[in-house]
């Protein structure tokens, strides 16, 4: 679940840059610069009860109070707003409701990723994750593992990956099996 | 030596007996018992709600100190730690997502608790609501799966999220958060039954373990409920009862050495005062089944006045026998105890339990005891040792009395109303701070005002659901006009099975509800909803629940709280918040013909103290016509009936007038403590007035009564510094009404 909102981040952010070398590098390229930014995700997701896989699509950016804003357009209308340890989900015709992070290891997941790379804090990422950087001609992939046990025990792995300077893709894979994939764009 | 061992043989006769009484004693801590006896029905909902309603296992937590998201997660910790204790049968904090029970019972129920079933399975609204599920999906993925499986309509979010809306409590992730404060709020119900305080005792001391356990010491526990004010009376009255009656009787103590200095007279004094407890005791354990705690507390306070009587004796013992000074004090003896018997047997006939037993208890400990004195000379005591005074200066300002007696009916009388207290809960023995810590827990909890509670009563239970209902639809009325916000009603968690087996009615069958959930959408699988069907298919086949559905789950202590069994009957409830205009509202409820009634506890509640203390004021009034007639039929003359009668009258008045103006208005409390008052005032007065013609006999009567004024009022003065309120205020009435009828019999004889 909103594991469009780093990726928001992360495209609203991508300046063209050269290549990269090394996690510090790749992040710095990537810090936003552009707060304002809309970005589209698409995520698919397989489910037991459903004949064929279930595509999200929606939007995402930053308030101006800084918080990420996740909005899903399909299959429903939906807001889900990331801050302080929280998320609040908005339906309409219902009141917000909110729930810790503690409830969805995933989120938690991204977050914590989301904050580091936000502020270019690779040691900070490191504190969090195990990661893995891995660089060809197409482009980058960097893995990230939780190690915190209670959250690796949800999340086994997430997976950035986009062309150089540039995120484009994003996959979250949970310790059942799912796994969820969301591509990213700057247009619908 | 000869002298010691007959008082003592006596005293430990009489200690065999008062165990022998005191191990039949059955005593019990409920708090009512110093209440009015319920008349009607209102006033038994009142009383019941004072005592904490059928939820009397409910202990309410709250946890401060912190910011609301260590709170929670405080809250968690804590409910996780309180399920494990062994006398814990449930813990609430709000969060319902990680108790399968409790979702498996509204799962099991929702069928027959949702209303509008028509609305809801049409295909519309099915549509809408898978369109919702597919979002739960986009949110949560495979793990939204097993309830969407289950529960493709929503019914248990909606119920959930409508009988936990309820609580005016907000909820932070999901756990309750008194945004004032803020604090984190928890529910516990405890194994123990209400009345078996030490259980409960041993309950809260673990519950508090293991929040020190747990908690760093920024936070703070807070703990209320029945239970804890249950306990807290019983510690209260034993920790005080023990307290108090040492420092009581080291003072009495002091005050008879100093008097009396002979070891043989001061066993001796202490026999009537024994006898006196061993006869009470054994009257109040056989007329009553139970005792209260607090019976007994007051009752050996009272008893104290026992103590008086060997002091007049000894006091007036000369070089002659004690058996002739004991014929000598018979008559002014005798006719006080008359006297103060009248008195507590009107209060014996009390429609409150616990003042019939204080009645019981005081008025055969006093007989006992005055027996017991005029038997003393058989147990052949020593004599006190002090030298006898010869004379003292007659004091004779009789007009003092008079003009203070004078000032202090005037001022009753110009108080009117307003000298009376209507407030009940200052006659519960609990500390008041622990009563309004509990009501406003109780209320952030329940959502709903303390003051108006909607009762329905009737012999049957169904009869007592459909009223609750018909009630429930004038509240949706009035709710259009902005007469109420929002209420908690018996129905919402058991309907009348007449609605509940229409909403079964209204249910498709399975065969035809699926074929619905296919028309609705195409892009679920055919057989994603199976286990719903299969639950639809149960829950038409079981039929309409009943309250026993609710047992062990969450939700029994709330269907306990609005649905309970009377005498004649069952008793539903709807609470009400928000009420903004409850004359219109009780009126709409009349006029729509439901038999459901608004009461409001707290004007319902000082009508009922002021119908008992009319009462109770009626038979005491009675009672001291009585004692008038008596007097004036014993003492030949208006002249010396006017001279007995001042004293204790002015005290009475004076002391009457001064509690009034500054302890906040007079209670029963008060009014027996002033009957004490007029007891010990009408004694001094007959002693005086009795011996007035011979001066050594008055001097040696005036030193007996400042004895007695001294031990007396002193250990009134000491029991007015306990923590419950009724000692405080009874030990407050007579340690100055002790005072002035000490002061007034010394100056109030006329020429």
């Amino acid at each position: 679940m909103n594991s469009g909102l780093l990726t928001l981040i992360l495209l609203a952010a991508s300046a063209t840059n050269d290549a990269t070398d090394g996690i510090d590098e790749l992040l710095a390229g990537l810090v936003p610069d552009q707060a304002q930014a809309e970005l589209h995700f698409v995520e698919r997701r397989e489910s037991s009860l459903l004949s064929e896989p279930l595509e999200i699509t929606g939007r995402l950016w930053r308030d101006r109070q800084g918080r990420l804003v996740r909005q899903t357009i399909e299959p429903r209308r939906e807001t889900q707003i990331l801050a302080s340890g929280m998320v609040i989900i908005e339906r309409p015709g219902q009141s917000p409701r909110n729930f810790s992070l503690r409830h969805a290891p995933e989120l938690a997941v991204l977050q914590r990723a989301l904050s580091a790379l936000l502020g270019s804090d690779a040691e900070g990422l490191g504190e969090h994750f195990r990661t893995q950087l891995t660089e060809s001609e197409s482009g980058w992939t960097l893995e990230l593992r939780p190690r915190d046990p209670a959250l690796a025990s949800r999340v086994t792995r997430l997976t950035l990956s986009g062309p150089d300077g540039d995120i484009d893709r994003l996959v979250l894979e949970l310790d059942n099996g799912e796994t969820v994939t969301t591509e990213l764009s700057r247009s619908p | 030596m000869k002298h010691l061992w007959r008082p003592l043989l006596a005293l430990l006769i009489l200690a065999g007996a008062g165990a022998l009484a005191a191990s039949a004693l059955d005593l019990d801590f409920r708090i009512d018992a110093f209440l009015p006896a319920p008349k009607n029905p209102d006033q038994r909902l009142i009383v019941d709600q004072i005592e904490g309603g059928a939820a009397g296992r409910l202990i309410l937590a709250a946890i401060d100190g912190g910011e609301a998201d260590e709170l929670a997660d405080t809250s968690q910790l804590l409910a996780e730690r309180w399920r494990r204790l062994e006398g814990v049968e449930r813990v609430d904090n709000g969060d319902w997502a990680e108790q399968d029970a409790l979702i498996e019972t509204l799962m099991r129920h929702r069928f027959v608790l949702i209303d509008d079933v028509e609305r809801r399975v049409a295909t519309e609204a099915v549509r809408a609501a898978l369109d919702e599920r597919l979002a739960d999906l986009a949110l949560a993925g495979a793990r939204a799966e097993p309830l969407i499986r289950r529960d493709p309509l929503g019914l248990l979010d909606e119920l959930a999220g409508r009988l936990a809306g309820t609580a005016s409590v907000d909820s932070h992730d999901g756990v309750w958060i008194d945004q004032q404060g803020p604090r984190a709020v928890l529910s516990v119900l405890g194994r123990p039954a209400a009345f078996a305080i030490d259980d409960q005792a041993r309950l809260l001391e673990q519950l508090r373990a293991s929040f020190e356990d747990i908690a760093d010491e920024r936070f703070g526990l807070t703990l209320a409920g029945a239970p804890v004010i249950g306990v807290a009376s019983a510690e209260a009255s034993r920790s005080d009862a023990v307290r108090l009656s040492l420092w009581g009787g080291l003072l009495v103590l002091i005050v008879l050495a100093f008097a009396w200095r002979s070891a043989s007279a001061m066993l001796a004094g202490a026999v009537p005062l024994a006898c006196g407890v061993v006869c009470g005791l054994a009257v109040t354990v056989l007329a009553f089944d139970q005792v209260h705690g607090l019976t007994l507390a007051f009752g050996f306070t009272l008893l104290g006045v026992a103590l008086d009587y060997p002091v007049h004796l000894f006091g007036h013992a000369d070089h002659r026998p004690l058996s002739t000074t004991a014929r000598k004090i018979r008559s002014p003896l005798l006719l006080g105890v008359a006297s103060t018997l009248l008195a507590y047997g009107a209060i014996w006939v009390s429609s409150s339990p616990g003042l019939a037993q204080l009645g019981a208890f005081s008025a055969a400990g006093l007989a006992g005891a005055a027996a017991a004195t005029l038997l003393l000379p058989a147990l052949h005591p020593a004599l006190p040792r002090r030298v006898q005074p010869t004379r003292i200066r007659p004091l004779h300002w009789p007009a003092v009395p008079v003009v203070l007696g004078l000032a202090g009916l005037a001022v009753l009388v110009w108080q009117g109303e307003s000298r009376w207290s209507n407030d009940l809960s200052r006659l519960s023995p609990v500390d008041l701070e622990q009563l309004s810590l509990d009501r406003e827990l109780r209320t952030a909890l329940g959502g709903s005002d303390v003051r108006h509670l909607i009762a329905v009563e009737d012999t049957e239970l169904e009869a007592v659901l459909e009223q609750v209902e018909a009630a429930v639809a004038v509240l949706e009325q009035a709710r259009t006009q902005d007469l109420i916000e929002r209420w908690q009603a018996v129905t919402d968690l058991l309907p009348s099975a007449r609605t509940q087996q229409a909403r079964l009615a209204a249910w498709p069958a399975a065969a035809p509800m699926r074929e619905r959930l296919e028309s609705a959408s195409e892009r679920f699988r055919a057989d994603a909803f199976d286990d719903f069907l299969e639950d639809l298919s149960r829950a038409k086949a079981e039929g309409p629940i009943s309250p026993s559905d609710w047992q062990g789950s969450p939700l029994a202590a709330r269907l306990d709280a609005l649905l309970s069994q009377t005498e004649s009957g069952w008793r539903g409830l709807i609470m009400p918040a928000g009420v903004s205009d409850p004359a219109r509202l009780s009126q709409r409820l009349a006029e729509a013909g439901t038999e459901a009634r608004l009461v409001d506890l707290a004007a319902g509640s000082e009508a009922m103290v002021a119908e008992w203390r009319r009462d109770a004021g009626t038979s005491l009034g009675a009672a001291m016509l009585l004692i008038m007639a008596l007097l004036l039929l014993r003492l030949r003359g208006w002249r010396d009936w006017l001279a007995v009668m001042l004293p204790p009258t002015a005290a009475v008045l004076v002391s009457a007038a001064a509690l009034s103006l500054f302890d906040a208005g007079l209670t029963i409390v008060h009014l027996i403590g002033l009957l004490l008052v007029a007891g010990i005032g009408l004694d001094f007065a007959l002693f005086t007035r009795n011996f007035r013609t011979d001066p050594p006999v008055l001097a040696r009567s005036r030193r007996a009564i400042n004895t007695c004024a001294l031990s007396t009022g002193g250990v009134f003065l000491v029991l007015s510094q306990s923590v419950i309120g009724m000692l405080q205020m009874l030990g407050l009435t007579v340690a100055l009404g002790v005072l002035l009828s000490w002061l007034f019999s010394r100056m109030g004889q006329p020429r």
